[in-house]
């Protein structure tokens, strides 16, 4: 009878919150929010297309629209800005063979190959489909993980906070490099100490402001963020002539649900591992698209088809980047730390409309997350009705070439910085800032640690020295508490394992352990 | 970029890192309050502002030195060889003599942070808390003239100075090495350096000198025509004569705003300095369309230009005053000229119309 007292309690809960999840979406459904809702999304589509623009620019631009609109409307632009944009990249990857952002870079790998076949329609409407499923997911696991990892939060003190932080740039620093991994953790070092600028927040004192007052409240995080990721953007595209290319033709596009029906054991793991790549801090979609590529190639029984146009890598890598997007959110909301860039930039967004994420959301804004969820939802079905009815007309602007819009995101870049605080000295940081990231990116040091360091630094340092007012100047604390230990073991388990000696020894070792189990062989057996 | 011209580039960085770690280092260990009072309050190490800005900028430093040194041992700053002509090179360098000289030049530039920072007892830690900073015989004040503090200045700055001179003369000299300094070329003829060198021109002209001083939208009219100009036609003499006007553009604001000359001309009629920028833009546009009237594609193309150039101001200025009510930089001629046609309909009751329409 208990069993059947707690399926009653947790069927009564979960009847409750499809209701509660319902109503939300109602709320919300008016003309003016439905009309914004397809315009940020198509627009959102456009971002994602065009090569150069990316989804965080988009969400950044789309920022400073929206300061002045009530949060609900607010959020739904940005919400379909990001998830249309994350989608739209898809197009230039098929169509071009140019991944329109580097979420969809994957993409480009079997979907232009797929276009060059005529079945540049097909391709459209998986991606788009999968895409759907993909972001239904994404906040699916949102719903679910978010409370728990609240629950989880709430318990932890300074010291925790303290180590999450430095955990969040080292894991950002070490995932996103390219080339040696201690670029990233410069970039998160660097970013740290962006965030140090202006007055300190437990005495007050002015820390590198040389005297000026325009920057005693710190660096505002949007605006340089506008620069590190719009003015790069511009000059990599604008300094070489190379003109985009004529978009490969194709037909209608349709659903293809019989293909993903084929597919579902795919679609669930490529979700699942956007969700979960998503949830790291500073990662992103593009990881994401990636790692789902490389394992549905590795799990193939016919891997050599990989690259000459496999279904299941197209379908793999959309779920994965826009599962992703839900993942991203999950840390955002609950721990304030996002999860990609463009939720980097959507915390900046809900900071301004003063909506703090972090474990105490839910009690400041009871029901936050579950609107935020139903706006997710709205904004996937905004983005398959444009990507099935309007992918015709939006793959028209891929034929505007960059010359022509670049130096109008310039200008919106510019405007964009300076609205957010009316202050002209965001606009004098954002092009040295602007210029140092484009060097910094053209050297192969992710930004992406950057933007975490600039976000988390205020983090880390109150909650160093506060913890350490508590424990009035005993470090030992922050070092023998449980989580504080596992935090500290897997930051030092990240940094340990990019040594090169240390992992050279740790796969002799394994390679000695491994061949123990693997009886030698001649040929004559 | 390729993996030799990359630790080239990292060589490079690793150095203006540390220098920049260096530095800062410094201005957080000399002007920030460790123990002592402030505002009224009396300080603690554990709450001081400079620990955790200190760790980061320590942690940076380690890093940078790592950067610097991988770059050098992965081939940055090779195996000097022989010089084309045959001669002999003076400060010719094997890898362990580069890395030593970097040593050199790293340990005496913290040497002089050290000795900045000690004299005058800038910090305000006390020689018993740090023992493992500094000799405790040298724990008392000097002052800049002192020949206790001045002899070591001197000498750690000379050898600073000489190490990095070695550094840079050998890297001049040797065909590997060079490329550390010079690079592999004459990279300012470059293409791709030439159109960065403009789009970079082009903001800072348009953020640091027209924003602040000129009408919103005649500085985004300029700033675009010029802008897709450049990079959307192929004719040399309409891209030149557009870049100098927006350089004089520049150069006009630079030499009348500071110098109150465009305070005098406006306080005599308003807004002129924006409609002279104007005039001279359109005056241009103008010409310039004659121009191109024998070429069918370039007229086109041009035409495409100047309607961005014009409809991009046209649609953000009133989206961002009126309907935003964000206030531009600086609201000049045109802005005002705005304002006034939006009087105009308000009275003549068309605003009220639209809004009740909508």
């Amino acid at each position: 009878m208990e069993i059947l007292d707690i399926l009653a309690a947790l069927s009564d809960h979960f009847f409750l919150r499809v209701g509660e999840f319902g109503f939300k979406i109602w709320e919300l459904i008016t003309p003016a929010n439905i009309l914004i809702l397809f315009g940020a999304t198509i627009l959102g589509i456009v971002f994602g297309a065009l090569p150069g623009l990316t989804a965080t620019l988009g969400v950044a631009l789309l920022t400073t629209l929206t300061y002045g609109i009530d949060n609900n409307t607010a959020f739904i632009a940005l919400l379909a800005i990001y998830v249309g944009a994350v989608y739209g990249g898809s197009y230039a990857s098929i169509l071009l063979n140019i991944p329109g952002t580097a979420a969809a870079a994957a993409t480009a790998v079997d979907g232009y190959p797929l276009a060059l076949r005529g079945e540049g329609g097909r391709a459209l409407g998986m991606t788009t489909t999968a895409s759907l499923i993909g972001t239904v997911f994404g906040l699916l696991c949102l719903i679910l993980i978010a409370p728990m990892i609240i629950d989880l939060a709430l318990k932890f003190t300074t010291f925790e906070k303290f180590w999450l932080a430095m955990f969040g740039i080292t894991i950002s620093g070490t995932l996103t490099s390219r080339d040696l991994v201690y670029k990233g953790w410069i970039a998160g070092l660097i970013g740290l100490w962006l965030a140090c600028i202006g007055q300190e927040q437990l005495q007050t004192f002015p820390r590198y402001t040389q005297d000026l007052p325009e920057l005693q409240g710190g660096i505002e995080v949007v605006p340089v963020l506008i620069g590190a990721f719009g003015i790069p953007q511009i000059i990599k595209v604008l300094r070489n002539r190379a003109a985009l290319g004529k978009p490969a033709e194709f037909k209608r596009i349709l659903p293809e649900f019989k293909t993903i029906a084929r597919n579902l054991h795919h679609i669930f793991r490529s979700s699942g591992l956007g969700v979960f790549i998503g949830a790291i801090p500073g990662i992103g979609e593009d990881i994401a698209g990636w790692v789902s590529y490389g394992v549905a190639k590795n799990t193939s029984r016919h891997p050599e088809t990989f690259g000459k146009g496999e279904v299941k890598a197209v379908v793999s890598t959309e779920c994965a980047n826009n599962a992703c997007i839900g993942g991203a959110l999950i840390p955002l909301l609950t721990l304030g730390i996002p999860g990609s860039p463009p939720a980097a930039m959507l915390l900046g967004a809900l900071m301004l409309h003063d909506v703090t994420p972090g474990p105490m959301i839910e009690f400041e804004n009871p029901g936050f997350i579950m609107g935020f969820t139903a706006i997710l939802l709205l904004a996937a079905c905004a983005m398959w009705i444009s990507g099935m009815v309007l992918a015709k007309q939006v793959v028209k602007v891929l034929k505007i070439p960059p010359s022509l819009f670049m130096p109008i995101i310039g200008v919106l870049c510019v405007i964009g910085s300076y609205a957010l605080g009316l202050q002209i000295i965001n606009l004098y940081l954002m092009v040295p800032v602007g210029i140092v990231a484009y060097f910094l990116t053209e050297m192969e040091y992710p930004i992406a640690p950057l933007v975490i360091g600039v976000i988390l630094g205020p983090m880390a340092d109150e909650n160093l020295r506060r913890g350490l007012m508590v424990a009035n100047g005993d470090i030992t604390e922050f070092f023998t508490r449980p989580w504080c230990i596992g935090l500290i073991v897997i930051i030092g388990l990240t940094i340990m394992t990019q040594i090169p000696a240390i992992r050279r020894a740790v796969e002799r070792s394994w390679n000695r352990f491994a061949g123990g189990f693997v009886r030698p062989t001649d040929g004559n057996e | 970029m390729e993996k030799d011209a990359l630790r080239r580039a990292d060589f490079k960085t690793g150095l203006t890192l540390i220098a920049f770690s260096l530095w800062f280092l410094a201005i957080t260990l000399a002007f920030m309050p460790f123990r002592e009072t402030y505002a009224g309050v009396e300080n603690v190490w554990y709450v001081s502002p400079w620990i955790f800005p200190s760790i980061v900028l320590t942690l940076l430093l380690v890093l940078s030195v790592i950067l610097t040194v991988n770059a050098v041992l992965r081939g940055a700053y090779g195996d000097v060889i022989e010089v084309p002509d045959g001669r002999l090179a003076r400060f010719r360098l094997t890898r362990l003599g580069s890395l030593m000289m970097m040593a050199l030049a790293l340990a005496s530039a913290a040497g002089l942070v050290f000795l900045v920072i000690n004299i005058e007892k800038k910090i305000a830690f006390t020689i018993e808390e740090a023992q493992w900073l500094a000799d405790p015989s040298t724990a008392e004040i000097f002052s800049w003239w002192d020949p206790f503090a001045i002899i070591p200045l001197v000498a750690t700055s000379l050898v600073l100075i000489l190490s990095l001179a070695i550094l840079v003369a050998a890297a001049k000299r040797g065909q590997a090495a060079g490329s550390v300094l010079n690079g592999d070329g004459q990279w300012y003829r470059d293409e791709a350096f030439i159109r960065f060198a403009v789009i970079v021109l082009l903001f800072v002209e348009l953020v640091y000198l027209l924003i602040p001083r000129v009408d919103f939208f005649v500085a985004v009219l300029a700033f675009l025509s010029t802008f897709t100009v450049c990079f959307h036609l192929d004719r040399a003499d309409i891209i030149r004569r557009w870049m100098v006007l927006y350089l004089a553009i520049g150069a006009g604001v630079l030499l009348a705003f500071p110098t109150g000359l465009a305070g005098m001309v406006n306080g005599a009629i308003p807004h002129l300095t924006d409609v002279l920028i104007l005039l001279a833009v359109v005056a241009l546009m103008v010409v310039q369309w004659r121009e191109t009237a024998a070429d069918a594609a370039m007229r086109a193309d041009y035409r495409t230009c100047l309607i961005i150039a014009w409809v991009t101001p046209s649609i953000l200025t009133p989206v961002f005053r009126f309907g935003l009510l964000v206030p531009l930089p600086h609201e000049g001629a045109v802005v005002m000229f705005l304002h006034e046609v939006r009087y105009l309909l308000r009275q003549a009751g068309v605003l009220d119309l639209l809004s009740t329409g909508l």
